[in-house]
């Protein structure tokens, strides 16, 4: 007989629920090895100090308690059914939940109606040498794509290139503009690497300076 | 307590007498804890699924159709209630939901905890904790109620040699745990 089949019959054997053949078996099985002898004393100690052992008590009140919050849940869980009706859980709570979300959305400024890029009042107020000036001394070592400083300076100085009506249009409708015949970078995407505290900063300079 | 059948009150529950219903849960409320106490080892958990495995009783006796006795099919209900615990709170503690929202905390203000004591979990309790989730059920259902593998494996949905093996492994690991336990204390 092999090892496992017999270790698998010991939990049984010791707790005498095999047959009178099958018992005859592992034992003789168990006189002629010792490794199974040794795991029938492993397993014969377990029986034994799980039965030692005294079970966790409870008090009796305890059971006089269960019937009436039976009866407490019965009642919530009625209170809540609404909650599990098919109707409710794939219609209409999802659809409110999208509602909410759009709303929250509606909520936040580049989605308000009302909504102004606060660097269009920049590109309206500013001279491009003032933009210029600011971006080369308050944001020295900003980088912005493949441009370098004074090439975003030279660009911004020359009145060719800011034309305030095409950054105004560039930046409402995120589309290209003359700067990419030069620089291969829109307006958008210049302010946009400007990052926010760069931006930031050109508008208090541009603030401090009387511009705005 | 009346000695009217299993049967009879299922019947007269199902007829609109809620004292039927009553009665069984007070027939059954202390096995149907101890079922959920050795799966869990802790009282809060069995007192919670005690109470679920009735709130199903309730909402489905009339479902009932007799194929076993009563008891049978409540001890399905409460076996797979407590494995769907276990399961849901070994989430629970990956994701350390309890101290997130402080559910411990709300317990202890909640009726529910009416009846305290102080539990203390046994140390086999503990031992059965540790074991892996099959080998828990098999031991349970074995070790304390003594079912027929045969029936174990109609209830975990599994096979008779599969389970004797998890047996086997289980009273093992428990007399390990024991041992090692009476080493150090």
């Amino acid at each position: 007989m092999r090892t496992e089949h017999v270790s698998i019959l010991l939990p049984e054997l010791i707790r005498g629920s095999l047959g009178r053949e099958e018992t005859d078996r592992v034992e003789a099985h168990l006189r002629s090895c010792p490794s199974c002898r040794s795991e029938f004393d492993e397993l014969s100690y377990a029986t034994s100090a799980i039965d030692r052992r005294p079970l966790a008590e409870v008090p009796k009140s305890y059971f006089a308690s269960i019937l009436p919050r039976v009866h407490n849940r019965l009642e919530r869980q009625r209170d809540n059914r609404w909650m599990a009706d098919p109707l409710v859980n794939k219609v209409v709570l999802p659809l409110g939940a999208a509602i909410v979300v759009v709303l929250l959305v509606w909520q936040l400024p580049a989605f308000s109606p009302g909504y102004r890029n606060p660097l269009l009042a920049v590109v309206d107020s500013a001279s491009a040498d003032e933009i210029a000036e600011i971006v080369q001394n308050d944001v020295p070592n900003h980088e912005a794509g493949s441009m370098n400083n004074a090439l975003i300076a030279g660009m911004l100085a020359n009145e060719t290139f800011v034309d305030r009506q095409l950054v105004r249009e560039a930046l409402a409708n995120e589309s290209t503009s003359p700067f990419n015949v030069y620089a291969d970078v829109s307006p958008q995407e210049f302010l946009d690497n400007l990052g926010e505290s760069d931006a930031n900063n050109v508008l208090l300079s541009l603030e401090t300076k009387g511009s705005l | 307590m009346s000695d009217r059948s299993d049967d009879e009150l299922v019947r007269l529950f199902c007829g609109g007498d809620e004292a039927a219903f009553n009665e069984l849960v007070l027939r059954y409320q202390e096995k149907i804890y101890w079922v959920a106490r050795r799966f869990t080892g802790n009282h809060d958990q069995a007192d919670d699924i005690t109470q679920e495995v009735f709130c199903r009783m309730y909402e489905s006796l009339a479902e009932f159709r007799g194929a076993s006795s009563l008891y049978t099919w409540l001890y399905r209900i409460a076996v797979n209630v407590s494995l769907n615990f276990i399961r849901r709170q070994k989430v629970r503690d990956f994701l350390r939901i309890d101290e997130i929202f402080d559910i411990e905390a709300e317990k202890s203000e909640s009726p529910d905890s009416v009846v305290e004591y102080d539990e203390q979990q046994s140390l086999v309790e503990e031992a059965v904790a540790k074991l892996p989730e099959k080998q828990k059920a098999v031991f349970v259902m074995r070790y304390y109620e003594e079912l027929p593998y045969e029936e174990i494996a109609k209830i975990l949905k599994t096979s008779v040699g599969g389970l004797k093996a998890n047996y086997f492994h289980a009273l093992r690991k428990v007399g390990e745990y024991l041992r090692r336990a009476h080493r150090t204390r």
